[in-house]
């Protein structure tokens, strides 16, 4: 399936490049950090928007590109997260912001459990691309009975948090002020996908993906792992979701249709799902051709779906993987064997 | 409460035929390419709208009803050929993973091709006047295109099991589904036959689109649920089995017409428990595939 | 027959649908012994092989380890109770390093045996089990592969990684199926060579199928013929080799090298 892998990147790398790569990582963190200062709140919004979908396809891809299952209705989890932390926040739950993220996130890990435990044990992929799809829809329709939830209009108004850290609080009711929260809060979760991808748990995961067989007959308790990876997918997608229900302020079901649903695989895929990065480059690279492209009705299904086929067709290691070959290719230009 | 029994039952039958106009094409590709094509559902959508536009809201009898139907068929035919040699014919051999989501995309592309042509409005087709009247059954009232309906399926089903079984054409196709390799050894024409087996899929997506028209609101989504449906009946059936279908189609439609009529605010909810249910409790459908997998 | 036995099955029957594949089957392996599993095609070797390593299930019957009845146990359970497994073809983490493939195994192995994670928070694997994972590679002759892509491996050293995998367990048997499969004759003796000096250092009993005579009168110290799912001959291979039964079912298969 995957036709190069994590492990060849990185071994390519030298010291000195990873060193230069952590460098250009922090810079870029700090020119997002100070991005309020320096773009119009318009561009804000996208660039808070995208570091959303950057969360909410770094979490496909935990499951896809790194533990080889496909989940077609991850918006399901994306939808658990933001409209629970919106009605929290709207209806005034009264509990800390941080509270609810956590417990957004744990809502997203449960229901993954509840799914994994069902449709991993089967053999093949499409029980789960059924269930997903399932849960998505089953999804929409509890959505769309609850006049609390908003319905078909959607749960809007959402206030802006204020976290009570003690000593003094952090007003996040400007949209700049949230923005930074945001951008801290994407940093913290991409280290600690990043942890789990290389730490031993990510490497049981990348076995599994690579041959489930192999896997068991090392002892490993493959359904277990893959539940357990299926489980930290949902929860970081609920996450995702959970931080953009401020963000946008309105929470509606367009956040739990096919077209959602479809955003984190495009997004991984065109960025290269066999890296890490992929799903993040992905996220900007579309974010960015959405920007410049007009809308008309049926224009977002048309692209994503239009470039998720070509993309799939044409260079499937997305655009990472097109850059990897090609430094594999200039390398033995220069001379190795 | 017979008489709401009865107009489930015959509802919930033509819900079920319905579901199966389109599972039968899905699982039928399935059975023979081993790929699960979201996009069935796309195409049973562009046919609905398709015969929308051309045979407009109101058709003058049955049979311009029937014979648009036709045209769209044909239409999306068309499209599904090319559909074939442009995409589909790329992911026959690669891991089903891309093939999953190369038609969920293509789903989703067509979708958006729907909205861009027709809008997102909802449009409501008439029966044609043939059919646009009901019968008492037991003290319900049963429009005649249910039975329509529910004659379609049955009539499908029944085509499909002779074709199948008895026909030379289905004893080909039983064989490219058993064994490709073997069945090309064989002088068996496969590529041809693969080819000519996801084109009649396509046909039928078309004319269940024609012919279910006037069965619902058209949107841009409804393909997109009903191929829900038809991969819930298909995963309840067992993958492959034309038989497991039918028989879940029929189940997922009286347990929908159920659920509207007796719990009409939580309408559409129950599917998705009998899915639940039946992914515990029978994993491997109904009639599941023997062996292989 | 059980007692001392390392591995022992009784009565295996085995069914693909109504139609019996394997009929009562039994055998025993000592600790540090080495049994071949012989036949000809289709007399139900491979679904033997399954039934012991708990890929597939049997209709009835009883598989022990060391005393333990493992006849439900899944396949990972069973490997964390001391079976290690290789296939016919070779099967390892292809897109992972040859390190990395014997690094998960030993990652594995801690979990299994309850030797602790370790400091699992590490992002990167424990120094001891990557020494340790280069030992094992060069004991099995591959360590200057250590860095390569199990995809860019070739198919002999493949095989010797997937050895380390499965040794990486510190099984008490092994499981090996057709392991010199699709090889040149020089490289069939190295495996062979291999494989008994695993046997003699690490004192792990062995369980192959195998068509290569050469190869199971090597390294086997019994034989057992399977011959449409039963067991037609069974004893040291010099009575296997001398049995009139065995010559009638093998009459036509031309590899015999008497």
């Amino acid at each position: 399936m995957s036709q190069m892998s994590l492990t060849t990147v990185q071994c390519q790398q030298s010291g000195a490049e990873k060193r230069l790569g952590l460098i250009l990582l922090a810079l870029l963190v700090v020119l997002l950090f100070c991005a309020p200062s320096l773009v119009n709140p318009g561009i804000l919004f996208v660039i808070g928007l995208t570091l959303v979908q950057a969360v909410f396809a770094l979490s496909w891809n935990l499951l896809f590109g790194f533990t080889g299952l496909a989940s077609f209705g991850h918006a399901g989890f994306f939808a658990i997260g933001a409209y629970f932390t919106g009605a929290a926040l709207r209806y005034d739950f009264h509990l800390p912001f941080l509270l609810v993220l956590v417990i957004a996130g744990l809502g997203g890990a449960l229901v993954a459990w509840a799914i994994g435990v069902v449709a991993l044990k089967r053999l093949t992929g499409i029980f789960l691309a059924v269930l997903t799809v399932a849960l998505t829809e089953a999804m929409a329709k509890i959505i769309g009975f609850s006049p609390a939830l908003g319905e078909q209009d959607g749960l809007g108004n959402i206030p802006r948090p204020v976290i009570d850290l003690g000593l003094f609080d952090l007003d996040l009711t400007h949209g700049d002020a949230y923005y930074r929260f945001l951008v801290v809060a994407t940093v913290l979760i991409v280290a600690a996908l990043w942890w789990v991808v290389h730490s031993r748990l990510g490497r049981t995961f990348r076995a599994i993906r690579e041959d489930a067989d192999r896997a068991r007959f090392i002892g490993i308790d493959v359904a277990r792992y893959r539940v357990i990876s299926f489980m930290i997918s949902g929860g970081t997608a609920a996450l995702a979701g959970a931080l953009s229900a401020p963000l946008t302020r309105i929470v509606t079901l367009d956040q739990v249709n096919w077209l959602a649903s479809t955003q984190p695989i495009l997004n991984s895929l065109l960025g290269g799902f066999t890296s890490f990065w992929g799903p993040i480059v992905g996220s900007v690279a579309f974010s960015t051709i959405n920007y410049w492209t007009r809308s008309f009705p049926g224009l977002s299904e048309i692209m994503v779906g239009g470039i998720l086929v070509v993309v799939i067709l044409v260079a499937p290691t997305g655009i990472l993987g097109l850059i990897g070959k090609l430094r594999r290719n200039f390398g033995r230009k220069g001379g190795r064997t | 409460m017979t008489s709401q029994a009865i107009f489930v039952l015959f509802n919930g039958m033509a819900s079920g035929m319905a579901f199966f106009l389109v599972a039968a094409g899905l699982t039928w590709v399935f059975g023979i390419l081993k790929i699960l094509n979201l996009a069935h559902g796309a195409f049973f959508m562009l046919g609905a709208y398709i015969s929308y536009s051309v045979g407009g809201a109101s058709p003058a009898s049955i049979w311009t009803f029937l014979g648009v139907a036709l045209v769209a068929a044909a239409a999306v035919g068309v499209l599904g050929y090319l559909t074939d040699v442009l995409v589909l014919r790329r992911l026959r051999n690669v891991d089903y993973h891309y093939a999953l989501i190369a038609t969920f995309g293509l789903m989703l592309f067509c979708e958006g091709v729907a909205k861009a042509i027709w809008g997102t409005d909802y449009f409501a087709v008439m029966p044609p006047p043939q059919v646009d009247r009901a019968i008492v059954v037991g003290g319900a009232y049963i429009s005649l295109y249910t039975l329509f309906v529910i004659g379609a399926g049955l009539a499908l089903f029944a085509a499909l099991e002779v074709i199948m079984q008895s026909t030379w054409a289905g004893k080909i196709m039983r064989a490219v589904s058993n064994d490709p390799w073997m069945a090309g050894t064989v002088g068996i024409n496969v590529p041809l036959v693969l080819m000519l087996s996801v084109v009649a899929s396509f046909v039928l997506a078309g004319l269940a689109g024609g012919l279910l028209v006037p069965n619902q609101a058209l949107s841009p989504h409804v393909g997109a649920s009903f191929v829900l449906y038809a991969f819930m009946a298909v995963v309840i059936g067992g993958l492959g089995s034309i038989r497991g279908t039918f028989l879940a189609c029929i189940l997922l439609g009286i347990v929908e017409s159920a659920n509207a009529t007796f719990l009409s605010q939580y309408g559409g909810i129950a599917i998705y428990v009998l899915l639940a249910l039946a992914l515990v409790w029978k994993p491997n459908g109904l009639f599941p595939a023997q062996g292989a997998t | 027959m059980t007692g001392s036995a390392l591995l022992s099955a009784t009565d295996l029957r085995v069914s693909y649908g109504a139609f019996e594949v394997i009929k009562g089957v039994s055998l025993s392996v000592n600790k540090g012994g080495a049994l071949a599993i012989i036949g000809p095609n289709g007399a139900g070797k491979s679904t033997l092989f399954k039934a012991l390593t708990g890929e597939i299930g049997c209709r009835s019957g009883e598989v022990n380890l060391l005393g333990k009845n493992v006849t439900g146990l899944p396949a990972h359970l069973r490997t964390a109770e001391g079976m290690g497994r290789t296939f016919q073809v070779s099967r390892v983490f292809l897109e992972l390093t040859a390190l990395e493939n014997v690094i998960v195994a030993l990652e594995s192995r801690q979990r299994c045996k309850k030797l602790g994670q370790g400091r699992w928070w590490r992002a990167s694997p424990e120094p001891v089990l990557v020494e340790e994972a280069a030992y094992l590679l060069s004991q099995l002759g591959i360590a200057h592969l250590r860095h390569e892509i199990a995809a860019t491996i070739s198919h002999g050293d493949r095989k010797r990684l997937e050895l380390a995998l499965a040794l990486a367990l510190e099984p008490l048997i092994l499981m090996l199926d057709e392991p010199t499969a699709g090889m040149a004759p020089a490289d069939r003796m190295h495996i062979v060579d291999l494989i008994l000096s695993i046997r003699k250092e690490k004192g792990v009993a062995v369980i192959m199928t195998e068509h290569d005579m050469d190869v199971i009168f090597s390294i086997s110290e019994r034989v057992m013929v399977l011959n449409y799912g039963e067991v037609i001959a069974e004893g040291t291979v010099a009575e296997v080799r001398s049995s009139q039964t065995v010559r009638d079912v093998y009459l036509g298969q031309g590899h015999v090298s008497c």
